[in-house]
C-alpha cells in the first residue's frame, strides 16, 4: 500500500493507495501517526485510491481517530470508492467517521 | 559493509620491497606455492611487484579479467560477491593471506570483488611473469595442476557435508556440530557454515512456534460448542456450524446454546484482524457474550457486553456481532446486529430476507445502547449466519466470491439438512478460490427451524 502526504495550510492531507489489509495495517498506522505529529491535528484522509479495506484497516482508522480525539483535533475521510463505501455502510463505520465527498469539502470540514 | 562497492579497481601505488628471502617465506605456506621447489619460489619472489591500497579501495572487481594474485603484507581486505540483492560478504583476508590466486593461473574472470578494509600493502604476482617463469621452471606447471585438483576434491568434500546438514535439517535431526568441520576448510566456507547455522536455528525456532500454534488451534476448536442434542427442545432445530481460521488460529467465533427449554441463543462474531491478536480478543468476546446471555432484558445485556469490550481496549480492537435469541415455540427471533454482514433468512415458501445492522460493532463506543430488532421464523425457514471470509474469499485473479454467488449456493442447498447447506456453501467458496490463499477466517452457521 502506498502512502503520500501533503500540507494545505494547517490541514494535513494523507492519501492511501492500494489495499489496506492486515499486512499493510502496521506501516499504515505508523505513517498516519507520523502525519499527526506536531500541534493539533487537522487530518483529511484521501481514500480515492484505496481498492480494498479489511477489518484490520478499519482498526487502523479507529486507532488514528482515537489519537486525533485525544489531541483535540479533527479527522475526516473523503473520496470513498464504492467497495470501501459498502464496507463502511455494513460495518456502521459511516456513523463513526465524518465522510466528505471531495478534497475541498474535507479540508473545509477539518480546518 | 559498504553499500556500494568501488566501481574500478585501483592501480595501487608503489612501495619499498622486502628482501627476496622474506618474500619467499611469505609465499611458501600458501597451497598454490607450497608445491613449488625452492628455486621456483625464489624466482617468483624476484618477479613480484608491490602495491598499496588505501582503505575502501578495490583491489579487484568481480567479472574483470584476472591477471595477478595478491598476498597481503599489512592490512586486511574484504571479499564480496555481488548478488541482485546486494553485495554479500564472504570473507576477510588478513596478513599473509592470498587473494585472486586463480587469476594468476587461468584466464577466468574474477569470482569476487575485493576491497581494502584498512590501508593495505600487498605483494603482486603477475600472470605474465609466472607464465614466463614456468617455461624455465616446469615444476611450477605441475604444482599448479596438483593444487587445483586438490581444491576440487576439497570442494566436493565440503559440499557433501552441506548436503548432509541440509537433509538432517529436513528430518529435524540437525546438530550444529555437523558444520564445525567446514569452518576449518577455508575462509569462504567458514562464513557460509556460520550463515547456514543461523538459518538452521531459525528454521527450528519456527517449527517450534508452529507446533505451539497447532496446539492453540486445537484448544480454540475445542471451545466451540458441541452439536446440539436433537431431543427435547433440540428437536425443533437442525443446526450445523463450522469455523475455519485463515492462519492457525482465528478471530471469528460462533456460539449457540439453549438458554432454557424454550429459547436458543445463537451468535456469530468476527474480530478485527486475524491471527493471535484477534484470537485473544475473540476469547474475551465469547466469554463476555456468554456472561450476559442470562440478562432478562436483551438490550441491556448486549449494551453491557459492548461496554465490557470497549473498556480497557487501547488497541482499538472491535468485533462485529450478530446475536439472536429464538423462541422455539413461537419462532420469534429477537436479535441485534452490530455491524456484522447481514445474515440470510431463507423462507420455506421461497425468497429470502436479510437481517440488517442495528448498530455499530462492539468494542468501539462504551456508552452505545443496543437496539434489538425482531422477525419471525416459520416452519422450514433457514437462518444462515456467516462471516465476511465467505463473501470476501478471493480467487487467484483477485475477484471476490461476493453476495450473488453466496445466494446461489444457498438456493442450491434448499431442502437439504443444515450440514448439507454449510458444506455446499464452503464447497462453492473453496472451488471459487481454487488455489488462492485463504485471506480471512471463514465461519458458517445454518439453522433450520422445524418445530
Amino acid at each position: 500500500m502506498e502512502f503520500a502526504q501533503e500540507q494545505v495550510g494547517d490541514v494535513v492531507i494523507v492519501k492511501l493507495a492500494g489495499r489496506l489489509d492486515s499486512s499493510a495495517a502496521q506501516p499504515a498506522e505508523e505513517s498516519l501517526t507520523r502525519a499527526l505529529a506536531g500541534g493539533t491535528p487537522h487530518l483529511a484522509i484521501d481514500m480515492s485510491a484505496l481498492q480494498y479495506i479489511s477489518s484490520a484497516g478499519l482498526r487502523v482508522l479507529l486507532v488514528v481517530a482515537k489519537k486525533v480525539q485525544q489531541a483535540k483535533g479533527k479527522v475526516v475521510l473523503f473520496g470513498l470508492g464504492p467497495n470501501v463505501r459498502e464496507v463502511f455502510s455494513i460495518s456502521g463505520f459511516d456513523k463513526i467517521f465524518s465522510i466528505e465527498a471531495d478534497a475541498a469539502s474535507a479540508v473545509a470540514a477539518v480546518r | 559493509m559498504p553499500a556500494e562497492l568501488p566501481s574500478l579497481p585501483d592501480a595501487g601505488s608503489a612501495v619499498v620491497a622486502p628482501p627476496l628471502e622474506e618474500i619467499a617465506r611469505i609465499l611458501t605456506p600458501h597451497p598454490i606455492f607450497a608445491r613449488f621447489d625452492r628455486g621456483s619460489v625464489l624466482a617468483v619472489a624476484a618477479q613480484c611487484g608491490f602495491a598499496t591500497y588505501p582503505a575502501g579501495a578495490a583491489l579487484m572487481r568481480e567479472g574483470d579479467p584476472g591477471t595477478f594474485a595478491c598476498v597481503i603484507l599489512e592490512g586486511e581486505a574484504d571479499v564480496f560477491v555481488e548478488l541482485p540483492a546486494g553485495p554479500i560478504h564472504l570473507a576477510t583476508i588478513g596478513r599473509h593471506g592470498i587473494i585472486g590466486e586463480l587469476g594468476v593461473f587461468t584466464d577466468l574472470p574474477r569470482t569476487a570483488t575485493v576491497v581494502a578494509r584498512t590501508d593495505t600493502m600487498v605483494i603482486r604476482i603477475e600472470q605474465d611473469s609466472l607464465m614466463k617463469l614456468s617455461a624455465d621452471y616446469p615444476s611450477i606447471g605441475v604444482a599448479i595442476i596438483r593444487e587445483l585438483g586438490g581444491r576440487l576434491a576439497n570442494m566436493n568434500h565440503s559440499l557433501a557435508y552441506l548436503t548432509y546438514a541440509a537433509e538432517a535439517l529436513g528430518h529435524d535431526q540437525y546438530d550444529p556440530a555437523f558444520l564445525d568441520e567446514l569452518t576449518s576448510q577455508s575462509a569462504e566456507l567458514a562464513t557460509f557454515a556460520r550463515v547456514f547455522g543461523g538459518m538452521a536455528a531459525e528454521i527450528r525456532a519456527k517449527q517450534h512456534r508452529r507446533e505451539e500454534m497447532q496446539a492453540a488451534a486445537e484448544i480454540q476448536q475445542s471451545i466451540l460448542p458441541a452439536p446440539l442434542v436433537r431431543e427435547g427442545p433440540g428437536e425443533a432445530i437442525d443446526l450445523h456450524a463450522e469455523m475455519h481460521p485463515a492462519r492457525e488460529i482465528g478471530g471469528d467465533f460462533y456460539d449457540y446454546f439453549l438458554i432454557d427449554a424454550n429459547r436458543l441463543a445463537v451468535t456469530v462474531a468476527d474480530v478485527s484482524g486475524k491471527g493471535i491478536p484477534a484470537s485473544l480478543f475473540m476469547a474475551v468476546s465469547r466469554t463476555v457474550m456468554r456472561s450476559v446471555s442470562s440478562a432478562a432484558d436483551m438490550a441491556i445485556g448486549m449494551a453491557e457486553a459492548n461496554r465490557l469490550l470497549a473498556t480497557q481496549n487501547t488497541a482499538c480492537m472491535f468485533v462485529t456481532m450478530f446475536h439472536g435469541v429464538l423462541d422455539l415455540s413461537s419462532g420469534v427471533l429477537r436479535y441485534c446486529n452490530a455491524g456484522h454482514n447481514p445474515p440470510y433468512l431463507l423462507r420455506a415458501q421461497g425468497g429470502h430476507d436479510t437481517l440488517g445492522a442495528t448498530g455499530i460493532p462492539f468494542g468501539i463506543d462504551a456508552d452505545m445502547p443496543c437496539r434489538i430488532d425482531e422477525t419471525v421464523l416459520h416452519p422450514g425457514d433457514t437462518l444462515f449466519l456467516f462471516s465476511d471470509g465467505i463473501t470476501e474469499a478471493f480467487d487467484t485473479q483477485g475477484e471476490e466470491f461476493g453476495a450473488a454467488r453466496l445466494e446461489a449456493a444457498l438456493e442450491a442447498g434448499r431442502g437439504g439438512s443444515a450440514a448439507e447447506l454449510v458444506s455446499g456453501v464452503l464447497g462453492a467458496t473453496a472451488a471459487f478460490a481454487a488455489g488462492a490463499d485463504q485471506s480471512d477466517d471463514i465461519t458458517c452457521l445454518a439453522l433450520i427451524f422445524r418445530p
